[in-house]
């Protein structure tokens, strides 16, 4: 009986640390949400859409959960949007805080200079959990579309 | 006298922001081994962790002649789980990569790890649709800028390498 019982506990807890964790937000002031989720032992495998304004394609965006001297823990997700719906050959990446209890906050990093790595853009983020609930956004631009790249 | 205690002041100031430039930047140039594409990557800021640079693809054959040969990517040096391709080293450069979307026009991120501290090691993960999945991994060596090496004839991009 005891046998049985710790290996339902092993179970569980395999269970408990492989389960995925949804993150859901959206970028204040413009027309971006993403829609991730984090899986893996240890959880550092982030995954999901970016899903922009009405009329522009979703694309799935991806990358890791780690640390960054000075900034703490951070969700470091690629971005293919450049490259896909610009059709330019440009790296773009977002960061944003691992700590949901904490405000949100995000920064995207392009490199269109060819050789430095840019900050594009940064502001605050609002967690959801239902995407429906969200108030109407079609005013506000994409965030690619944020300072002028020359 | 007053004017050549100017030009003292000048080279030691230009002497000391060199020396703290060299401090702040270095370079890391990578070959990919079994592939024909390279990245001249630098890395600078304070802390170093700021990583930018191009992916070469110039010496691969196939390419859409009406796209560049050379993508910008952009990420960040730190430390990370040895555990997680490409394994060894706990520092790596992690660079993110418009590959898929500008060259094969698919809506899909791309990722590279590479460590350097060790052995030369990459790993690619993409997100197809189904997690963020490792989907290439290799080693490969370090080159001076400028100079990098023949690939083998027919190679093909390390992004490639699970089609």
């Amino acid at each position: 009986m005891k046998k049985i019982c710790l290996v339902v506990a092993i179970v569980a807890l395999g269970n408990l640390a492989a389960s995925a964790t949804d993150i859901n937000f959206s970028l204040d002031t413009f027309c971006d949400t993403f829609q991730l989720t984090l899986t893996g032992t240890p959880k550092v495998y982030l995954d999901g859409v970016h899903t922009t304004c009405p009329g522009l394609p979703n694309v799935l965006v991806g990358g890791f959960l780690h640390t960054i001297p000075g900034m703490g823990a951070v969700l470091d997700l690629s971005d293919p949007t450049w490259g896909y719906t610009e059709q330019l050959p440009y790296g773009w990446e977002f960061i944003t805080n691992a700590d949901t209890r904490q405000p949100c906050v995000w920064a995207s990093y392009l490199n269109y200079p060819g050789t430095t790595n840019v900050l594009f853009d940064s502001g605050t983020c609002t967690y959801f959990t239902d995407v429906d609930a969200r108030p109407n956004v079609s005013s506000l631009r994409p965030a690619f579309k944020g300072p002028t790249v020359n | 006298m007053k004017r050549s205690s100017l030009v003292l002041v000048f080279v030691v100031f230009f002497a000391f922001a060199n020396a703290t430039a060299s401090e702040t930047t270095h370079n890391v140039n990578i070959a990919f081994n079994g592939h024909c594409d390279t990245m001249e990557l630098t890395v600078s800021g304070s802390p170093l962790i700021d990583v930018a640079g191009t992916h070469d693809l110039s010496a691969c054959t196939d390419m859409n002649p009406n796209l560049s040969p050379i993508e910008y990517v952009v990420g960040f040096r730190h430390r990370f789980l040895r555990s997680i391709d490409p394994r060894g080293s706990s520092k790596v450069l992690d660079v993110m990569d418009p590959a898929l979307g500008y060259y094969d026009n698919l809506p899909y991120a791309l990722e590279y790890l590479i460590k350097t501290d060790e052995t030369c090691a990459w790993a690619i993960y993409e997100d197809t649709g189904s997690g963020h999945v490792l989907s290439g991994a290799g080693t490969c060596r370090l080159f001076k800028t400028g100079s990098p090496p023949t690939p083998r004839a027919g190679s093909q991009p390390s992004f490639e390498t699970h089609k």
